[in-house]
């Protein structure tokens, strides 16, 4: 049986779909939102760290699985490889109902001013494809508080002198440190720095019908087992069911965007659970479905008026895959730090984010969230044991000696690294594989350490008696934080859509999800898609309540 | 149940709803000596090396824990595609110690052990015909393999009775004390 037409499909669940569907459907539109996992479930995961987000040897559990989902992995030499996604070279973000937003660690972060004007503030780095957001902070600022009020945040900005300007307070007050936090905020001052607490999409308190964090050590990599947590899945995914407006249709794949004879976009072709091939049209269409995934989708959506491809005519979609230069250090320190007191991370400072002298951005650090055992047989000093007596007594002395500080350097774009579909490697249902290639600029390895070096800094004021810095690779970046495959702009030829998301050249189709991101910030980047996902549909509703169908 | 009302009492009885076994008699079914995959020898040679990478004290080391039963269930499973350099890797081991040592792996004492995986480790066999598979890779992944049984969550069939997370003095199950309602 057909399916029934509809005003909006929305692709993905996570962070910008999820908003996307809600903010669409309580404004009266009829929407689809395609999923292409299932509900993750805390007692079916439990306390599981081998499949968890944060290391995942035996399969992610809050997908997608491997027997249906691998890419291509290009290296540094031009070497391809089959990968999967529980291989960090697959770059995995997510696939369940609210995607990401179900098991991360939910820092909720604004970026600053600056992070949207990376090119005016620092120039152009040679190499690089740098540009500023065709929107600034400001334009973006009353969705931040939409995505912060709607969603749930706990924080306080007013202690972060390097804040950006807000109209209203985040709706929780701040969490309260753990020892290790605690330790590091007294540091922290002594050295000048400017600690304040994380804003965290978590409730502090009660909010939202759902009740206050307890407190666990496994919260980022997890569900959250008394949802204390805000994802988009406990959040806007149901109101916008609630309104009767929208359905959620899950476990299926979404693998092309059909088009008319006048280019307009007419819906999606997807296979459903049991593998059958349907179709789903709808008047617009928004794609949310993940840096890699929404790049993938457009490349695979060829006809003969977009022969390369939607939104491609300018070879613009794919490139400048980002995610962070991740970087810190580690501290041992004689006395015990840790006192179970979870998530961890808690404490933060911005000085460092921007405006450091001759670096090209920055980073904000923050002290780490905690690290489960498996994970922590991997934390060691340079010239560590690896395995053997050593190795053990290293984890049974130092688990709760150790804290670590690190941060998400903002890199420079690059139009070479990127997503392109494989032209010989294809998925369990015969729909070409991304394939991911690419590499980080000089650029963003001489701001990880200088950034290392100021979380090293930190350790040493906290007492620690030995650290370590950790530095990138060269690798291309992506994973969880990955974005800008599809970034705004003014100019069709350097950009994929405009800045309200809409892809250049096709009224009906758009994206709300990190592929927009012209640069990533130099924070986490989920609240800033939260945002993007109210500023895309809000231009949506405008136009439809002014009579606009996008034809 | 609303969702304010969670109490920690029902959330650990929901919690054990969900994980099946955190009551202690029957827990630790999946550690047993049901093999999969692994042959008596192989898994008395995996065992050998299990407890180098995590050696007894006084907390259990890497046999005790069940690392080996933890290998051989994902050998069955998500690590099938490993089966053919277990195998011939743990002949390897075995053959290449009779030649140098004049034991096999399981025969020698803890510190011919100890410098024979190094050496192993470090490439110095890596010539040798361990049927097209590099010896030094395999120790690196039976290594990675080895520590996953001993961290990770028992429900793989390692780490029996949570013996890693009550060394690192990890409370066990989770939320006693957190729970702040």
């Amino acid at each position: 049986m057909a399916n029934k037409h509809v005003n909006a499909i929305v692709i993905g669940s996570g962070a910008g779909g999820g908003v996307a569907a809600k903010e669409l459907a309580v404004a009266g539109l009829s929407v689809v939102l395609f999923e292409r996992g299932d509900w993750a479930r805390y007692d079916e995961h439990n306390n599981d760290e081998l499949t968890s987000q944060r290391t995942f040897p035996l399969g992610c559990y809050f997908g997608p699985d491997n027997d249906r989902y691998w890419r291509v992995a290009v290296d540094g030499q031009g070497n391809e490889r089959i990968v999967y996604p529980n291989d960090w070279s697959y770059h995995n973000n997510a696939a369940c109902v609210g995607s990401g937003t179900v098991s991360y660690g939910a820092m909720a972060w604004r970026f600053m001013e600056e992070c949207f004007r990376f090119k005016t503030t620092y120039g152009h780095v040679e190499g690089s494809s740098m540009a500023d957001w065709p929107i600034s902070y400001h334009d973006l600022e009353p969705y931040y508080e939409k995505a912060e009020w709607d969603i749930g945040v706990a924080g306080d900005d007013y202690q972060n002198p390097f804040a950006p300007p807000r109209r209203k307070p985040h709706p929780m007050p701040p969490f309260k440190h753990n020892r290790e936090a605690a330790m590091l905020e007294a540091a922290a001052r002594k050295i000048g720095f400017h600690p304040f607490p994380i804003p965290m999409l978590r409730n502090s308190v009660p909010y939202g019908g759902r009740p206050a964090c307890i407190r666990m050590r496994n919260c980022v990599g997890f569900a959250c087992p008394v949802d204390a947590k805000c994802g988009t899945q406990n959040t806007v995914i149901p109101v916008a069911v609630k309104t009767g407006n929208c359905e959620l249709r899950i476990k299926s794949q979404v693998y092309g965007i059909m088009t008319n004879g006048s280019g307009k976009v007419t819906g999606v072709e997807y296979f459903d659970e049991r593998d059958r091939r349907q179709v789903q049209t709808a008047d617009l269409v928004v794609v949310a479905a993940s840096a890699t995934e929404t790049a993938r989708l457009f490349l695979n959506s060829k006809s003969d008026l977009h022969p390369d491809g939607l939104g491609n005519r300018y070879d613009q979609v794919g490139r400048n895959l980002q995610g962070h230069a991740y970087c810190g250090a580690d501290g041992l320190f004689e006395e015990e730090v840790y006192d179970d007191v979870g998530p961890g991370a808690s404490v933060a400072v911005g000085d460092f984010a921007h405006h450091n002298p001759g670096i090209v951005g920055g980073a904000m650090l923050a002290n780490e969230f905690i690290r489960m055992p498996y994970l922590f047989s991997g934390v060691r000093p340079p010239g560590s044991a690896g395995w053997g007596k050593g190795h053990k007594d290293f984890q049974r002395h130092n688990f709760k000696r150790h804290a670590s500080v690190r941060g998400p350097v903002q890199e420079v774009p690059n139009p070479e690294s990127r997503v392109q579909v494989s032209e010989t490697v294809k998925d369990y249902w015969g729909i070409p594989v991304a394939r991911i290639s690419g590499f980080k600029l000089d650029e963003d390895i001489k701001t990880a350490r200088f950034i290392s070096a100021k979380a090293e800094e930190w350790l040493w004021a906290a007492g620690a008696k030995q650290v370590w810095q950790s530095i990138p690779g060269t690798g291309v970046s992506g994973s969880q934080h990955q974005s800008g495959t599809c970034r705004m702009g003014d100019d069709p030829q350097t950009s994929v859509t405009n800045k309200y998301g809409q892809v250049h050249g096709i009224d009906n189709l758009f994206v709300a999800d990190g592929s927009l991101h012209v640069t990533n910030g130099a924070f986490n980047p989920v609240l800033t898609i939260m945002a993007l996902g109210y500023w895309v549909s809000d231009y949506i509703v405008k136009e439809w309540n002014h009579g606009n169908r996008f034809g | 149940m609303d969702a304010r009302s969670i109490t920690r009492r029902n959330f650990i009885r929901m919690s054990a709803i969900g994980a099946g076994c955190l009551t202690i008699a029957g827990c630790w079914s999946s550690v047993s000596s049901h093999r999969y995959i692994l042959t008596n020898e192989e898994a008395e040679t995996l065992d050998a090396i299990a407890d180098q990478i995590i050696p007894p004290d006084d907390f259990s080391g890497g046999r005790e824990a069940g690392v080996t039963n933890f290998i051989d269930r994902q050998l069955s499973g998500v690590y099938s595609e490993h089966i053919p350099m277990y195998r011939a890797c743990l002949k390897g081991i075995n053959e290449t110690g009779i030649e140098v040592y004049g034991k096999p792996f399981g025969g020698m004492d803890f510190d011919t052990q100890l410098e024979y995986l190094r050496a192993i480790e470090s490439g110095r066999y890596n010539d040798g015909d361990w049927d097209g598979f590099t010896p030094s890779s395999f120790f690196n992944t039976v290594r990675n393999h080895c520590l996953q049984g001993f961290y990770g969550s028992p429900r793989h069939g390692g780490n029996k009775n949570y013996v890693s997370y009550r060394m690192m003095r990890l409370d066990y199950p989770l939320i006693i004390g957190r729970n702040v309602h």
